[in-house]
């Protein structure tokens, strides 16, 4: 009795806690969702004060101005491919690295672990040379092989401690039934290790939808500008826009709300189901 | 049959090796060269090889330093109160509380709205004009509106916090990835010996996330050394330098000073003390347990 | 072997490029086949293949198969600036069929240098034209051997070039660098005054035209603050705000002849002449005239609350007047604002001003001939009566091209007016310098003035900056 009170009084601190994390969260997207429907001088008055002048046509104005629609289709192709083909390369990769102990995992290790460290902007000068020696400008391609290489590193970090941490018994058990390498790694490792690359998923899912500095070199054909590239035209040479600003803001954040909500349920599952097998 | 299977291990590593030598090392390498050389950053200008001129400019500027004491703000953030906040978000959504998927969703916001946007928001929120601050001194009839963002130390830490309010769920997502990964018998192991509460927490489930605490030190602390979008969209490192970090100091020597040389020793120098500290922490702190 | 073949061929192309260019249409097919094949062989190591006196200045007649050139510039398509350039973009690809323009356009000026210098990093990702404001940056890529002078093409066009006024040449001129001849095309200048709000200074019991010295202005920032209206609210989180204060003080008080004595060091940024400016500008900002939270504002922010009648003063180039052209502003549609002359300190340099060129294009030197004569027949097609007459029309400013068109935007012509009277035009004071780093770590300085610093701790500031930079 004295068990189930106390437990449930951890509870609703618990939920406490959240409701209170949730406000503070959420305030911010609320002013800006107040903010995208304000006039400029209305949002240099004061944040909290509702608008003079509802400027319901910010949001037409946004599509207009950044190509709304077709940007947030871009970046979303940009940033799924980035994802699969991260998992793809990095999950395997960080299995033997994980698992195998030849002379060259660990000077591989330390490979990828230099990639984490690596400060982006010492790097552009040398990518716009590649790009542009290759022709490979506005190409989607070398954009996301680009991403992958950068965002590999930290997939690999987080895969190889979390694959360390499982239970060496059931590679072993799989490698006697004759199990080959690859399908080992595919059918018994990656589920076992679902909340990890879901996580990770959507870490590197954030980083392809909103990456700014490599778009900025890399695609200079408008027609295929990414959102956070879009985002750039918003701030002209003299004058700020900032509600179709905040309303671009908003929307660009829909398509990510609205895969995060159908897969929801993947994801949720995902994260929270590995270990119940394991 | 070691061969093969050597080789096979190999080939799955190789296209990862590849990109990353093509996109990372190879930029890399030609930064490092560059740290040797003076370089205006135009095509065809020349390059003349300086020594370690560069590297000497570097540690005897006191901007550097200031920026290095900046990065040290974040780390000390970082560990202070990041670590403590989303590992305790983490225990918040993977418990069994109600609404704990709605939380999770909710505490993902400000890393899905994206450093621009974090950055306008806030730096509007902190405006002791049109802003919170300004609301909030109106309140406690305060004469004189701190402003926050204009004052060393204080923008700095100011900044830390906003980093902090965002990163916040995606550190989140880590530390739960690792208690979801702590096995269901060891919690009714638990159970059964009555180890509940904060005991059970420091005990048994923080040593059992330990690979996750490892992951969240060597990305906080190389993410602090290098830190650039935040700073630039809140104070652009300014007014005068003082909420600067070794990553603007990189970008503002290159790109409007045009001393690509200088800038590339302050990237190879991030580059470096970040490899030493992971590796020190990997195989100190957090050394690979072999009986497991 | 093979490289001697490509310049004979060069050389050949040249002979006949120059035959075409005294011959007007003739022979240009042949022209075109030899001086491509001739350009990329010879790669990007032949720059003076381009600025050799041979050049084919007659880019009208050429005959253009199937070249890509891209612009990169800080338009904007919002604003109708920008809506007037993508027009002439389009207009110009639909007369000459054979080239096409791609057009880069980022407007914010931090991620537009940015990428500039990533661009002009290397010789395979230059843009063929791009936008940028003279002084030592432009100066690194033309000894660099990457601007194609423009000056064979304003000595072979008269016409074209005789549109042209005064009023941007700077941007194109580095003959103080021992540079001869004019290497860009400039578009537009800009000239510094200060704006007011007729009824705000009523208000107060102001006279606007008691303003002709910095004390009659601080006289009047005195009344209007005690009759609580606020004069400034300058934007200095936007350093080149305090920048441009600094410079046109300079020039109000020891005439615009300062930049060139700054510039060669016969005045120090610590020496007593300049520390007196900075302690101008600290007695402003500690009488809170020149804003209430400088640090807090930025430059769009600060214009903002002038257009909602929120301070009396704007002190700001004529692109002020310009972008009032675009959206709703009804004090401007009013006609509340107005323009004066920016006050003197010595009433002897009343008539030595900031402005000049503001924005100015230059062609870059890849090493294609076709691409640099599409490149400049492009710019000449933007530079062309026509074309700057449409654009005044939509959208007034201070052109470097005369156009013939009047101009109804009256507070612009308010400011053009002034301009009329004055007799020395220099742009900021800091690009003088020999040193490029000067611009921002002058500007880097002044902004300690909000944060309480003294004359003296902002001159040593410059001083012991750079000589960080030295060497």
């Amino acid at each position: 009795m004295r068990y189930s009170s106390k437990k449930r009084a951890q509870g609703v601190i618990l939920l406490l806690i959240g409701i209170l994390l949730t406000v503070m969260f959420l305030f911010p997207l609320f002013i800006t969702f107040l903010s995208s429907l304000k006039s400029n001088s209305d949002i240099l008055l004061g944040m909290l004060e509702l608008p003079k002048q509802w400027m319901f046509s910010n949001y037409p104005e946004a599509v207009k101005t950044a190509n709304a629609l077709n940007t947030i289709l871009h970046s979303l192709i940009i940033a799924i491919s980035t994802l699969v083909l991260t998992i793809a390369v990095g999950f395997p990769a960080a299995y033997i690295l994980a698992r195998k102990s030849y002379k060259f995992i660990k000077p591989v290790y330390i490979l990828f672990m230099a990639g984490v460290m690596v400060p982006v902007h010492c790097t552009l000068t040398s990518v716009s040379e590649m790009a542009s020696t290759l022709g490979l400008k506005n190409s989607y391609i070398f954009l996301v092989l680009l991403y992958v290489a950068f965002n590999l590193s930290q997939a690999i970090f987080l895969f190889t401690s979390y694959i360390r941490g499982l239970d060496k018994g059931l590679d072993e058990a799989a490698k006697i039934d004759g199990c080959s390498e690859m399908r080992l790694i595919w059918t018994i490792i990656f589920p076992l290790c679902k909340p990890i690359v879901a996580t990770e998923a959507i870490l590197v899912f954030i980083f392809g939808y909103s990456e700014l500095i490599f778009s900025l070199i890399l695609l200079t054909d408008q027609r295929k500008y990414t959102v956070s590239r879009a985002m750039l035209n918003f701030t002209s040479n003299y004058t700020t826009s900032y509600g179709p600003q905040f309303a671009f803001v908003i929307m660009s954040m829909i398509p990510m709300l609205v895969i995060y909500i159908v897969l929801h349920k993947q994801i949720q599952e995902g994260m929270l189901s590995g270990a119940i097998k394991g | 049959m070691y061969k093969r299977r050597r080789t096979g291990s190999l080939l799955i590593l190789l296209p990862g090796i590849l990109l990353t030598i093509i996109f990372v090392i190879y930029p890399v390498i030609r930064t490092a060269i560059l740290s040797f050389e003076s370089w205006n950053g135009v095509a065809n200008a020349p390059k003349h090889f300086v020594g370690i001129s560069n590297y000497i400019s570097v540690f005897t500027s006191p901007k550097f330093w200031l920026g290095m004491r900046n990065s040290l703000f974040f780390i000390i953030g970082g560990f202070v109160i990041l670590m403590p906040a989303s590992f305790l978000m983490a225990l918040l959504v993977t418990s069994k509380v109600k609404g704990s998927g709605f939380f999770r969703t909710t505490f993902l916001i400000p890393v899905m709205l994206g450093t621009t946007a974090v950055g306008l928001m806030w730096t509007f929120m902190l405006n002791p004009q049109f802003g919170m601050v300004g609301k909030l001194a109106e309140i406690f009839r305060s004469e004189t509106v701190p402003n926050i963002l204009a004052t060393p130390v204080q923008n700095t830490w100011a900044v830390v916090l906003v980093n902090e309010w965002m990163y916040a769920g995606y550190n989140m997502l880590i530390f739960a990835a690792g208690l979801v990964a702590i096995p269901e018998d060891i919690h009714d192991a638990c159970r059964i010996d009555g180890c509940t509460g904060i005991k059970k927490l420091f005990y048994v489930t923080i040593p059992l996330c330990k690979n996750m605490f490892m992951v969240f030190s060597v990305t906080c602390i190389t993410g602090c050394l290098k830190v650039f979008d935040i700073v630039w969209a809140m104070t652009r490192g300014g007014p005068m330098d003082s909420s600067t970090t070794p990553a603007i100091l990189l970008y503002t020597e290159g790109f409007q000073f045009k001393l690509m040389g200088r800038s590339s020793a302050i990237a190879m120098i991030l580059l470096i003390l970040g490899l030493v500290i992971s590796v020190v922490l990997n195989s100190t702190i957090f050394k690979p347990d072999e009986n497991l | 072997m093979k490289k001697r073949i490509a310049s004979v061929t060069l050389a050949a192309a040249l002979f006949t490029s120059l035959l075409a260019g005294c011959g007007g249409t003739g022979s240009s097919s042949n022209s075109v086949n030899a001086s491509s094949t001739g350009a990329s062989a010879s790669g990007s190591g032949t720059v003076s293949a381009a600025s050799a006196s041979a050049v084919d200045t007659d880019v009208e007649n050429r005959e253009y198969k199937d070249v890509n050139i891209t612009i990169y510039t800080r338009m904007d398509t919002s604003t109708k600036k920008g809506q007037w350039f993508t027009q002439m973009l389009d207009d110009f690809q639909k007369e000459y069929p054979g080239i096409t323009v791609e057009n880069i356009m980022t407007p914010t000026e931090a991620d537009y240098l940015d990428a500039e210098a990533v661009m002009m990093s290397d010789p395979s990702s230059m843009p063929n034209i791009f936008e940028e404001y003279g002084g030592s940056r432009v100066l690194d890529y033309i000894q660099a051997g990457n601007i194609v002078s423009m000056q064979p093409y304003f000595d072979a066009d008269q016409k074209w070039t005789s549109t042209f006024n005064n009023t941007g040449w700077g941007l194109a001129d580095f003959s103080d660098y021992g540079i001869e001849g004019y290497y860009g095309v400039p578009q537009n200048g800009y000239f510094v005054t200060l704006y007011y709000n007729e009824d705000l200074l009523k208000q107060g019991g102001v006279d606007p035209a008691s303003i002709k010295s910095w004390d009659d202005l601080m006289d009047a920032c005195k009344t209007l603050k005690s009759a609580g209206i606020q004069p400034f609210e300058m934007g200095e989180k936007d350093n080149y705000r305090f920048g441009h204060l600094h410079t046109v003080l300079n020039y109000k008080t020891y005439g615009c002849d300062i930049a060139k004595k700054l510039g060669n060091d016969e005045v120090s940024y610590d020496g007593e002449e300049e520390t007196a400016i900075y302690q101008m500008m600290i007695d402003a900002y500690e009488e809170g005239y020149l804003g209430t939270n400088l640090l807090g504002m930025d430059d769009g922010q600060e214009r903002e609350m002038f257009n909602t009648g929120k301070t009396a003063f704007l002190f700001m180039g004529s692109w002020y007047a310009s972008e009032c052209e675009d959206g709703t502003h009804e004090l401007y549609n009013n006609k509340k604002i107005h323009a004066l002359a920016f006050p003197y300190v010595n009433e002897k340099y009343a008539d030595n001003d900031m402005g000049g060129g503001n924005e100015c294009y230059y062609v870059a030197n890849t090493g294609n001939e076709d691409e640099i004569a599409a490149s400049v027949l492009l710019l000449k097609y933007m530079t062309s009566v026509e074309q700057v007459n449409k654009l005044l029309k939509e959208y007034p400013e201070i052109s470097c091209v005369n156009g013939t068109v009047e101009m109804n935007n009256y507070l612009l012509n308010e400011v053009m007016d002034i301009m009329q009277n004055s007799k020395e035009m220099r742009g900021d004071i800091e690009n003088y310098d020999t040193q490029q780093h000067m611009i921002n770590t002058v500007r880097n300085a002044l902004q300690g003035i909000p944060t309480g610093m003294t004359a003296e701790e902002v001159g040593k500031n410059i001083i012991d900056t750079s000589k960080q930079y030295e060497g």
